[in-house]
């Protein structure tokens, strides 16, 4: 593709482009005009507001956002999720509906199985690590 | 024209690449790190420390045997000087490995419901530290040796006090940290009997009382058979001597294995009993 086929916008970009170092290196020394701070016109600052509306709409902008929020989310969903893996809760959660004011007997044994459930789980912890106390056997014989 | 917006596309293309890449590398990071760091008891950070050790102490083990058989193959000076750092590095990871596991040693013996048990965890822990200030002092003089010859005296001292301290102290605490708990599991199972055999004899009609009357008799037997265990596991614990190594502790895991044995075959009990009444 040639400068000729190109729109004369699209055509300044692509000189530039094409432009060789030297020549670029030639405008790098121009004199630097010194920036003077000042307060910014209001008039300004309305259309930069109105700009901001359209940045906020874009696609792009939107899909970070998502991340940023989407980040830290699963972030703190997975450490609850690790908080206590192998801990189970000591009684077990009952809803309203189950509850029947009614029938003390079905209370009673639910209080029953829950202690079994973890009189299980007591039976469970006494078999596990004993195994890993072992000492290891190191080698001090050390002659020369 | 299409070479411009073809470039320029491409460039936004790598740029969402490299910050997909950072976001996965953030998300990956934040998945292994932090949640299992933050999830680990003191027992398990001890443990990964061990584990960690344990490599170390393994590279440095190969590093002195590869050095000591190139002095021994040659005797020069230079080999002389790169076996005495390594001999002396194999030292320190040594006593650092110790030093890690007991104290994993003394971590685990937190889990440990004590409060259910006969004996007293302080005085496990007072072993332990004993053995440890020992390895501190072994670490301290390791460090002030400035020839090869300094070396092996002090490894046999840490060689005799495996034998005669360290070992035995361990087999003690291991073997009453197994007792501890079993019987903690014991005195669950005994206040579970109790509310069970609560729930269930007020329940007994004359058609399963037989089976009631069987599912007490086995419970019973249940625990007779786990004071039995726990008895004589108290015994061997008391013949282990804390100045010489046995294989007594051995005995004692076979004995607390019965009685756990026992207790797991309670469980059926309780179950099948609640099903029938």
């Amino acid at each position: 593709m040639t400068s000729q086929e190109i729109n004369p916008m699209e055509g300044e970009v692509f000189t530039a482009e094409n432009t060789p170092k030297g020549e670029k290196a030639g405008e790098a020394q121009k004199p630097k005009v010194k920036k003077h701070f000042s307060l910014p016109k209001p008039a300004l600052l309305v259309s930069k507001l109105k700009n901001l509306k359209d940045t906020v709409s874009k696609s792009k902008f939107l899909a970070i956002l998502a991340l940023i929020v989407i980040i830290p989310i699963i972030y703190i969903a997975f450490i609850a999720l690790s908080a206590s893996p192998d801990s189970q809760p000591a009684i077990d959660i009952i809803t309203p509906e189950t509850q029947n004011s009614d029938t003390p007997v079905d209370k009673e044994r639910e209080l029953i199985e829950n202690k079994i459930k973890s009189f299980s789980s007591d039976l469970v912890l006494l078999e596990t690590d004993t195994v890993e106390l072992a000492f290891p056997k190191v080698d001090l014989d050390i002659k020369f | 024209m299409h070479s411009i917006y073809a470039k320029s596309l491409k460039l936004k293309a790598r740029r969402f690449v490299y910050f997909s890449i950072f976001i996965i590398m953030l998300l990956a990071f934040s998945i292994k790190h932090p949640v299992n760091v933050y999830s680990q008891t003191p027992f398990e950070k001890t443990k990964e420390d061990y584990s960690i050790q344990l490599k170390k102490y393994n590279e440095a083990r190969n590093d002195y045997l590869t050095k000591k058989a190139s002095f021994e193959a040659f005797q020069t000076a230079t080999a002389k000087k790169e076996v005495f750092e390594s001999t002396k590095n194999y030292l320190v990871e040594t006593n650092f490995l110790l030093a890690d596991k007991l104290n994993v040693l003394k971590e685990f013996g937190n889990t440990i419901n004590w409060q259910n048990s006969t004996f007293n965890k302080e005085a496990m822990f007072t072993l332990l530290d004993e053995e440890t200030n020992y390895l501190q002092n072994n670490w301290s003089d390791i460090q002030k040796t400035t020839a090869l010859e300094q070396l092996p005296p002090i490894a046999e001292e840490l060689k005799i006090r495996l034998d005669k301290s360290l070992l035995p102290k361990a087999d003690k605490v291991i073997g009453t940290y197994e007792v501890a708990k079993t019987q903690s599991a014991h005195t669950n199972f005994k206040n579970l009997a109790q509310s069970v055999s609560n729930f269930i004899n007020p329940r007994a009609t004359s058609e399963n009382t037989a089976i009631v009357h069987n599912w007490q008799t086995e419970i019973d037997n249940v625990n007779a058979a786990v004071n039995t265990n726990i008895s004589e596991a108290k015994d061997e614990l008391d013949k282990i001597k804390l100045d010489r190594k046995s294989s007594r502790v051995n005995r004692i895991f076979q004995l607390t294995k019965s009685a756990k044995d026992e207790l797991k075959r309670s469980l059926n009990l309780f179950e099948e009993i609640l099903r029938i009444i």
